[in-house]
């Protein structure tokens, strides 16, 4: 109940204020009879009155339209055409998919399962064909090492073959073998390297050291 | 929710959710557009109403489209010509009250006339509860509910438009 009007005589505002709440019987026993009296004397007020209640009959008056028929079957239609509601996809193309066709939900499953096998399947191949593909940049890249160990080993040998004279063998005969055989050895750890899993670095450091100035530095 | 169902929830509803699109828009063919994706949008939340809620929801639905609807078109609130035909389109096919004399018929659908005329001079968000509350007779807490207001603020809403109706009123008696 609202109480928003002092208990003497009520103004022509504050009666105009309360008048809807007045109508609707809203307001509290003694200020529902302060406006009674108001209304009662003041006939700028029973006008305004009386327009109200014009307003409330009017508004219970007003026309009451009826749905049109084509409102239910174009819904029931909509229901029919997408029993399992639009997709967004249906607003960019309003036309029934694949999908809303599938009715059962164990025609839905086997669906589903056939296209993540399908999806699986070419994972695995997929893989498949990479793991060749590295296989095969492995051996290519192992053959072209062995070659070029190969091709040093033989450089050095040749080299040092060259320096030795049959006079001076017995004097210089240890030193020349040790250091064919460091060379032969170094190309051999290469080798093995090859086969390992040996860093690049170092095994670029082991190709270093094979080369034909660290070999003359051995022999002075 | 069966198709079954929810078409038997269509049929009781479709007059009602209908009506006030009308009277938010003030175009048949757009009032029957917003009803429609009412109740489309109704079918493909359907997991989501409930049986005692579903009259707010749908309410609560049309107004927004309606709401929505208005933005679009940038409507105007003060009728045209052309709303002045479906006013009286309505008022002719839908009144059926006995009238007793032919002075009180003209004065009556006069006043009915521009009531409803008054009635489209409110801002929509106020209209919307004049309808919701004179037309389709819901309850305070009804309208609380659809607007997610208190039943107080309503309330005062429905007092305010009231009287904002008598003063549009009064201003066209005048004219």
């Amino acid at each position: 109940m609202k109480q928003n009007i002092p208990a003497q005589a009520i103004s022509c505002e504050a009666c105009e204020a309360s008048m809807e709440e007045y109508l609707a019987g809203e307001l509290d026993t003694a200020t529902d009879s302060f406006m009674a009296i108001h209304l009662a004397t003041c006939e700028k007020c029973q006008r305004e009155f009386q327009l109200a209640q014009a307003i409330n009959e009017a508004l219970t008056e007003l026309p009451k339209p009826i749905a049109p028929p084509d409102i239910f079957s174009e819904v029931a239609a909509y229901v029919q055409t997408y029993p399992h509601g639009r997709s967004w996809v249906h607003r960019f193309f309003p036309i029934p998919t694949f999908w809303d066709i599938l009715h059962s939900p164990l025609l839905r499953v086997s669906v589903l399962v056939c296209f993540i096998g399908i999806i699986m399947f070419g994972i695995h191949r997929h893989q498949q064909q990479v793991t060749i593909e590295q296989a095969k940049s492995s051996w290519n890249y192992a053959m072209s090492k062995m070659q070029y160990a190969v091709q040093r080993t033989s450089v050095v040998v040749n080299d040092r073959f060259a320096t030795l004279k049959i006079d001076d063998a017995p004097r210089r005969a240890l030193k020349p073998t040790a250091n064919i055989s460091s060379a032969i050895h170094r190309s051999l750890g290469i080798l093995n390297h090859l086969t390992g899993d040996v860093p690049d670095a170092k095994r670029s450091q082991n190709l270093d050291t094979v080369t034909p100035n660290n070999q003359g530095g051995n022999t002075q | 929710m069966t198709e079954d169902e929810f078409l038997e929830l269509v049929q009781k509803h479709q007059t009602r959710i209908y009506r006030h699109a009308l009277y938010l828009l003030k175009d048949p063919e757009d009032a029957k557009d917003m009803t429609q994706e009412t109740f489309m949008k109704a079918w493909e939340h359907r997991s989501k109403l409930r049986r005692e809620t579903v009259h707010s929801w749908l309410l609560k639905c049309v107004q927004n489209l309606c709401f929505n609807q208005l933005k679009r078109r940038k409507f105007q609130v003060h009728l045209s010509e052309e709303n002045g035909e479906t006013l009286e389109m309505l008022l002719h096919t839908h009144s059926h009250q006995p009238n007793p004399s032919p002075d009180e018929i003209l004065a009556k659908e006069e006043l009915k006339a521009l009531v409803h005329r008054a009635i489209d001079e409110l801002p929509p968000a106020t209209r919307a509860v004049v309808i919701m509350r004179e037309l389709d007779e819901m309850s305070f807490k009804e309208i609380a509910e659809v607007l997610g207001q208190p039943e107080g603020t309503v309330k005062s809403t429905v007092f305010r438009a009231r009287k904002k109706l008598r003063q549009i009123l009064s201003r066209l008696l005048e004219k």
